[in-house]
């Protein structure tokens, strides 16, 4: 199928996220079947498709939770698919859920801070005993965290609880503890799901900012005309397989993703194509 | 007034032991989720090795630490055992169970069945408001009371801490944000075997154990930790310090063979009350 990149777009650059021919399969049905993509360094890629395209699997594929039947994963050049998560997001791959994880009992600064562990070193008894590298990072920590609050805007609320965050804040405060761990690629799994008007217009204006600064995305996103609001990019995948692949203008004129996306007749409503 | 002060005294030294074995399942339970029933037999096997080094003539000091280690070790590999099988919740509590009943039988073949004793730091006894105190209470009190005050800022105050407890309360996610929970579940373990092993050290000196003395330490330190909800190191310690104290009143002024009846008496009006609070937080 179509996973070749169009000419336009730069051949000979590094690619910061590659997966070639990446194959997972539930009990006989190919979720992701034979999926190669590039992603480049500092752009927004979209990734669209109907329920059961195989999206979040693709991502659990990426952040490691699920290991992959086939095919390879390379990150920064080096390849990641047998590496647990854990070691991935060391790597520099933060992931945002569309089922919002959080921890719970924790206030929002906290758990904000908990997303330094893909770069801080130092141990528990070194924090127990008071020994010098836990004065050297504790504050860098706390810095980083206040710093992705503001980012998220959610500074107000910081001593707040968790889960006392109504929703488009609680996905936010996702974004937050991502960004605290200094990610070279972030993952968001339909970060705009369930979100009002203004609370949207606010995760475009961050994410649009954030690609400002260079950092690389991966989006997975039902919302077409937010995808074609922020994204370079976009990858259409249906049944596991890639069907499209353009920038968004072009994707939605796109006969295979139209049919894909519930038949034509009620395409433009899906797809917002006018 | 005496005989009060006594057992106030003595009551207050195994409530620090049960705290320290209470803060033993509360560091372990807020990491991984596990109820270890393994806790007691850290201190026992702790307090063993540290008995049978002492009798080879390594001197004091020395030979506790080296218990101390030890017991940390055990807990490591009963941590390894407990949750790297990725196992449900009571699951790895049937296994701290069968665990225990394990160290047990290793324990009796090896120190054999008669309770076992040596003598603590030396020193002369002192004398509090008239009543003599053998130096070794004071130690255990001041030794568990900064390792418990350590621990709980650790846990509760610091970076670190908090990502040890993001490791129970959504795993999927910690995983994500860079944290190793199976080798964080392990450093619990390891701290859980070093917290009993450190109980079994200092109070042996004061009252012999025997190989299946772990059983009642392990239902007293799981009392104490129920009081803080098996997660508040700070209510552990204030749960033992209850359990210790009543203990030795009811020894003392009514029947030592009526000490367990009432510890497990308390210990289920508190599992009662628990699961009350948490029926109503459940229905608010």
């Amino acid at each position: 199928m179509a996973t070749g990149r169009a000419p336009e777009r730069g051949v000979e650059s590094i690619m910061l996220l590659e997966t070639k021919m990446l194959l997972r399969s539930f009990g006989g049905i190919r979720a992701v079947d034979e999926v190669s993509l590039s992603v480049e360094p500092g752009e927004l890629r979209a990734l669209i498709g109907p329920n059961g395209a195989g999206k979040s699997t693709l991502f659990s594929l990426v952040s490691g939770h699920l290991q992959p039947d086939k095919g390879t994963i390379s990150f920064d050049e080096r390849r990641i698919e047998r590496m647990k998560p854990a070691a991935r997001a060391r790597l520099g791959i933060a992931i945002t859920f569309q089922t919002v994880h959080l921890f719970q009992g924790m206030t929002v600064l906290e758990n904000v801070m908990v997303g330094a562990h893909s770069w801080t070193r130092h141990e528990f008894v070194e924090a127990a005993l008071r020994l010098p590298r836990y004065f050297r990072e504790e504050p860098l920590i706390r810095n980083r965290a206040l710093e992705a609050l503001l980012r998220a805007g959610l500074e107000p609320w910081a001593g707040a609880r968790a889960e006392s965050l109504p929703l488009g804040k609680q996905r936010a405060l996702q974004i937050a503890r991502a960004l605290c761990g200094r990610p070279k690629l972030l993952l968001l799994d339909e970060p705009a799901a369930g979100l009002r008007g203004e609370e949207r217009r606010v995760l475009a204006e961050l994410l649009l900012g954030l690609r400002e600064e260079g950092l690389t995305m991966v989006l997975v996103e039902h919302d077409i005309g937010f995808v074609s609001e922020v994204a370079d990019w976009v990858t259409v995948l249906d049944m596991g397989k890639v069907i499209a692949e353009g920038t968004p203008a072009h994707v939605r004129e796109n006969e295979a993703v139209i049919s894909a996306y519930l038949g034509s007749a009620t395409a433009d409503d899906v797809l917002g194509t006018r | 007034m005496s005989a009060f002060l006594q057992y106030l005294i003595t009551g207050i030294a195994r409530g620090f032991l049960f705290a320290l074995l209470a803060t033993g399942f509360v560091v372990i339970h807020r990491v991984t989720k596990v109820v270890n029933f393994a806790q007691g037999a850290f201190a026992v096997l702790g307090g063993f090795i540290a008995y049978s080094l002492l009798r080879a003539g390594v001197p004091h000091g020395v030979s506790e630490a080296i218990a101390v280690l030890a017991a940390a070790a055990i807990g490591l590999v009963f941590g390894a055992i407990t949750i790297l099988g990725n196992m449900t919740p009571v699951g790895s509590l049937i296994t701290t169970i069968g665990l225990a009943i394990l160290s047990e039988a290793i324990a009796m073949i090896a120190w054999g069945t008669t309770p076992l004793t040596f003598s603590g730091i030396g020193g002369p006894d002192i004398q509090v408001a008239g009543v003599f105190l053998q130096t070794q209470y004071l130690l255990l009190i001041g030794v568990s009371l900064v390792v418990l005050v350590v621990l709980w800022l650790a846990l509760d105050r610091t970076y670190v801490g908090k990502g040890m407890t993001s490791c129970a309360s959504n795993p999927y996610a910690a995983r994500l944000a860079g944290i190793n929970v199976k080798r964080m579940g392990l450093l619990s373990f390891a701290i859980g075997g070093a917290l009993g092993g450190l109980g079994g050290v200092l109070i042996m000196p004061l009252f012999p154990l025997t190989y299946d003395g772990d059983v009642s330490l392990s239902i007293l330190g799981f009392a104490a930790a129920i009081v803080g909800g098996l997660t508040s190191p700070g209510l552990a310690l204030v749960g033992g310090l209850v359990f210790g104290i009543a203990e030795q009143f009811v020894a003392g002024y009514w029947s030592p063979a009526n000490e367990s009846a009432v510890a497990l008496g308390i210990l289920l009006l508190l599992l009662l009350w628990q699961a009350r609070r948490h029926r109503s937080e459940e229905i608010a």
